[in-house]
């Protein structure tokens, strides 16, 4: 396949919309019945095109812009979210052949971009001029900063095991040994993907009860619909370089690697959905103190604990 | 009007320029915490914040004033019932239980003890039944709606209860002066029975093993808004905070109406005082209300269940304290010889424990502001009336 | 250090009680898919009011009892009954006091049934303000108490005629 038709096909753009749409159902869906409902019913078989209805509403709407708000920036920044998280799944292999792009500094890549996630979001919180955004985008930054550094070292402790920064000669180096070794690496990412991305029960910057929705408070109609997109995305490219660089990407016995890859990321998918459903949110105090106590020195220590097996056993 | 004892502010609209986000002189910040947001209910806090931290709480209410109090002043003695269930859509047998005893006082009517146990039997469901929304709202500031839905699917038993006996889910109407309404029949005694299983067989374990003792509920409400004994009594504080703050004060108790002197259950107290505890008493007195309610469904006497009740009282008053989900409700009851009351004054517990929300979140994050606002365990439409 | 140590512990704990409520996904749901199935459960409700005309006595104890005064005694032309209750629907709170306010026995004159579909299309103030519960078979009930009242009013004037020619009779003696 030519690269252009996968960009914009299969692991690219419209991939990503489906992908989007269904994650979100299935959210529902997984949440409905761990609350011991139904979810989503009637549109479509088992209500699977309820939430394409839900998304084509929130196109049709009207175009608000707050009074006060910052116009220009305002406007920009979902697509700038939504353009920068897009980067983010050129990287990832779904398959032995399928992949966007592939160098040889891939995981650097990946990481910076989500490292510029957070300037982005507080933009979001400062240009619509609320309050409610504005501390949103305040706690973003605060958070996404404790997070990242948690993120950085786990997923360069497994670079550091592999021996390289391509994603798919990674996936192939893996092996079941490595998996064993680096499992506490894997806890401490998923940990801070969490945090990251401000999934539940990190979701202390878009905290419906205290702040309303966070930075995006002010968003509304296509604006808003873009912007949640390029969050889930985030989400799904995290969880995907989660399955590239610990549970061996797109490997597996008898089925195809692409459902493979699927089958794990959906794995993760699941865990962050019953996570949401079990546990409170935490305070931001609590979660620095859990980041800069916790996380971030297991995360040094992990990163010793891979060097000293790279220099003894490997 | 300074001289009234009022003071007026009228805010100026000036333009607002992108420097201030509503930032005072002294850098803080004034959010509204209410009308239309998403875990304050019909009503508005003014928080200041300073950073992260609260400076100061100034609750505004009557935006669900319905002067109930005023409304009552125009019916009849037994139509008056209408009005004084609405104080509370979640508990309203409590009310109408307490409005019941004070026009039978006046009136010298003494009620048939099955009216009695069937009182006891509804004032419990509709405990059990506000204190389940009390729990779900709880985790739910937090953002987890899952004890919410599983709190609602265990009401919901209650409801279908409630509407076997009267023929509504929520507001009967089902206790008048002088009885009940409606005659208990096997029916409703097999749907009570069939909740009070459901909730002691399925959702207590359930619920249990998920948000009871579950860490980051602790880590958020441990130590979160404490009320130390001396000063819950000093604020006036009623029900549930209360007896989480280690007051043993339960009207049931205390002073037994209806038939609570025939049956045993313990007061549940604890000692800590904060945001946890008040959970934690929410959570027991659920398992000992359904204890109450096997009792006196084992207990259900033969006999009448409504006597009849004269159109024209003679003059006089009553005042009677009930121990309502929320606390002790106390009805002042005025006759002046008409075909209804003169007077009603509701004292309403959720009012008394709004006004302990200045103290008790001065200096808290502002995260643990819904957390204590919903620990309070309030209902607007007891606050406004 | 105790405190790290708490939050260090906690991801473990936060997991055990991740197993313990993914359990519940695999119990039976608790909604009911009612709406293109019709509900099943047997049904106790306090719905539409049913008036019975040929019942009613007229004494207007329904519309005193009633907490919102959302019912009209309506005159009939007729002495008994004198006038029937018309429950404006808009306004009634179905609180079922006026069933317990008639003294008619041993059916009721105005009654709660388990009706409970009101649907008005479209929900316009007008549509809304006419919707009213009216008495059922009213100029039947009329039309009876009509005949009855020529018939009592026969008996009367056949009466008043014996009695005047009794009188005449008496005079005559």
């Amino acid at each position: 396949m030519e690269a252009w038709i996968k960009a914009l096909f299969f692991p690219g753009f419209f991939f990503l919309l489906i992908t989007f749409l269904m994650v979100f159902y299935l959210e529902r869906k997984v949440l409905a019945s761990v609350h011991l409902r139904i979810g989503p019913f009637y549109v479509g078989k088992w209500g699977i095109l309820q939430t394409t209805a839900d998304v084509f509403k929130l196109f049709q709407k009207e175009f608000v812009i707050q009074r006060r708000a910052n116009k220009l920036l305002y406007s920009l920044i979902p697509f700038v979210a939504f353009v920068m998280v897009s980067i983010l799944l050129t990287f990832i292999p779904f398959s032995k052949n399928l992949y966007v792009v592939s160098t040889s500094f891939d995981l650097l890549i990946f990481l910076a971009i989500i490292t510029s996630m957070p300037p982005i979001f507080f933009y979001a919180g400062w240009a619509s001029k609320s309050k409610y955004s504005f501390i949103g985008g305040l706690r973003v930054v605060n958070q996404m900063i404790s997070g990242e550094i948690p993120l950085w070292l786990s997923a360069l402790s497994a670079a550091i095991f592999y021996g390289t920064l391509n994603h798919v000669s990674m996936v192939e180096r893996s092996s079941f040994w490595s998996f064993i070794f680096l499992i506490p690496a894997f806890f401490i990412f998923m940990t801070a993907a969490l945090i990251v991305t401000d999934r539940p029960p990190f979701d202390i910057p878009e905290a419906e009860q205290e702040v309303v929705y966070g930075f995006m408070t002010e968003f509304g109609g296509f604006n808003y619909a873009i912007l949640s997109v390029a969050k889930l995305i985030e989400v799904f490219a995290l969880f995907s370089l989660a399955t590239v660089l610990f549970l061996g990407g797109f490997k597996g016995p008898f089925l195809p690697g692409v459902v493979w890859f699927l089958l794990k990321v959906a794995a993760l998918y699941l865990f962050a959905f019953i996570l949401r459903a079990s546990t409170p949110r935490i305070r931001m105090d609590q979660l620095l103190g859990f980041c800069w106590k916790v996380l971030t020195p297991l995360a040094l220590l992990n990163l010793v604990f891979v060097i000293l097996l790279k220099m003894f056993l490997f | 009007m300074n001289q009234m004892g009022y003071s007026f502010t009228i805010e100026s609209r000036k333009e607002v320029s992108g420097e201030d986000l509503g930032l005072l002189k002294e850098k803080i910040l004034q959010l509204n915490w209410g009308v239309q947001h998403p875990a304050s209910g019909p009503m508005r806090l003014k928080v200041w914040i300073d950073g992260d931290v609260v400076v100061k709480v100034d609750p505004d209410i009557g935006y669900v004033l319905r002067l109930l109090e005023k409304l009552v002043e125009y019916r009849t003695w037994i139509n008056a019932i209408v009005n004084v269930e609405r104080a509370c859509f979640m508990d309203d047998f409590g009310t109408m239980v307490g409005y019941s005893i004070a026009a039978e006082k006046i009136a010298g009517v003494e009620v048939p003890k099955k009216a009695d146990y069937v009182r006891v039997i509804l004032a419990e469901g509709g405990r059990i039944v506000s204190h389940l929304i009390g729990l779900g709202s709880f985790v739910g500031v937090m953002g987890v709606h899952t004890a919410m839905q599983w709190a609602l699917i265990a009401r919901e038993k209650f409801l279908d209860a409630f509407e076997t006996l009267s023929g509504q889910r929520i507001a009967t109407s089902s206790i008048v002066p002088g009885g009940v309404r409606y005659e208990p029949t096997g029916k409703f005694v097999e749907k009570m029975v069939e909740a009070v299983d459901f909730l002691e067989k399925e959702f207590i374990p359930r619920y249990e093993e998920a948000f009871i003792d579950n860490p980051t509920l602790k880590l958020r409400s441990v130590g979160v808004g404490v009320v130390t004994k001396e000063k819950a009594v000093e604020l006036g504080m009623a029900g549930p905070p209360l007896r989480a703050s280690g007051v043993e004060s339960d009207i049931r108790k205390d002073y037994p109406y209806a038939a609570y002197g025939d049956f045993k259950f313990k007061v549940v107290t604890k000692s800590e005082g904060d945001c946890y505890a008040r959970y934690l008493v929410l959570w027991e007195e659920i398992q000992e209300s359904a204890k109450i309610i096997r009792q006196a469904i084992e207990g259900l006497p033969e006999g009448d269940y409504r006597v009849k009740f004269p159109v024209k009282l003679p003059p006089g008053e009553a005042y009677v304290n009930v121990e309502w989900a929320r606390g002790a409700f106390g009805f002042h009851l005025v006759s002046d010889g008409g075909t209804g009351p003169y007077r009603l004054r509701m004292r309403a517990p959720s009012f008394c424990n709004l006004w302990a929300i200045p103290e008790i979140m001065k200096g808290v994050k502002l995260a643990d502001v819904p957390v204590i606002f919903s620990s309070l365990y309030m209902c607007h439409g007891d606050i406004d009336r | 250090m105790n405190e790290v140590k708490e939050l260090a512990l906690l991801p473990f704990r936060v997991f055990q009680k991740v197993v313990k409520v993914s359990k519940s996904m695999f119990e039976r749901k608790a909604t009911e898919i009612w709406w293109d199935r019709g509900i099943k459960r047997d049904l106790h409700f306090r719905g539409k009011h049913v008036i019975k005309a040929e019942l009613c006595i007229g004494c207007s104890l329904c519309a005193r009892s009633c907490p919102v005064n959302c019912i009209e005694m309506v005159p009939t032309g007729v002495k008994k009954p004198r006038a029937v209750p018309k429950v404006r629907a808009s306004e009634c709170i179905f609180c079922g006091l006026c069933e317990d306010a008639c003294p008619v026995k041993p059916q009721k004159a105005i009654q709660l049934t388990d009706n409970y579909s009101m649907l008005i299309e479209p929900g316009t103030w007008e549509k809304l303000n006419g919707y009213v519960f009216e008495p059922e078979n009213l100029e039947a009930a009329i039309e009876k108490a009509k005949k009855m009242e020529e018939l009592i009013e026969k008996k009367k004037q056949e009466a008043l005629k014996k009695k005047q020619q009794q009188e005449k009779k008496d005079d005559g003696q």
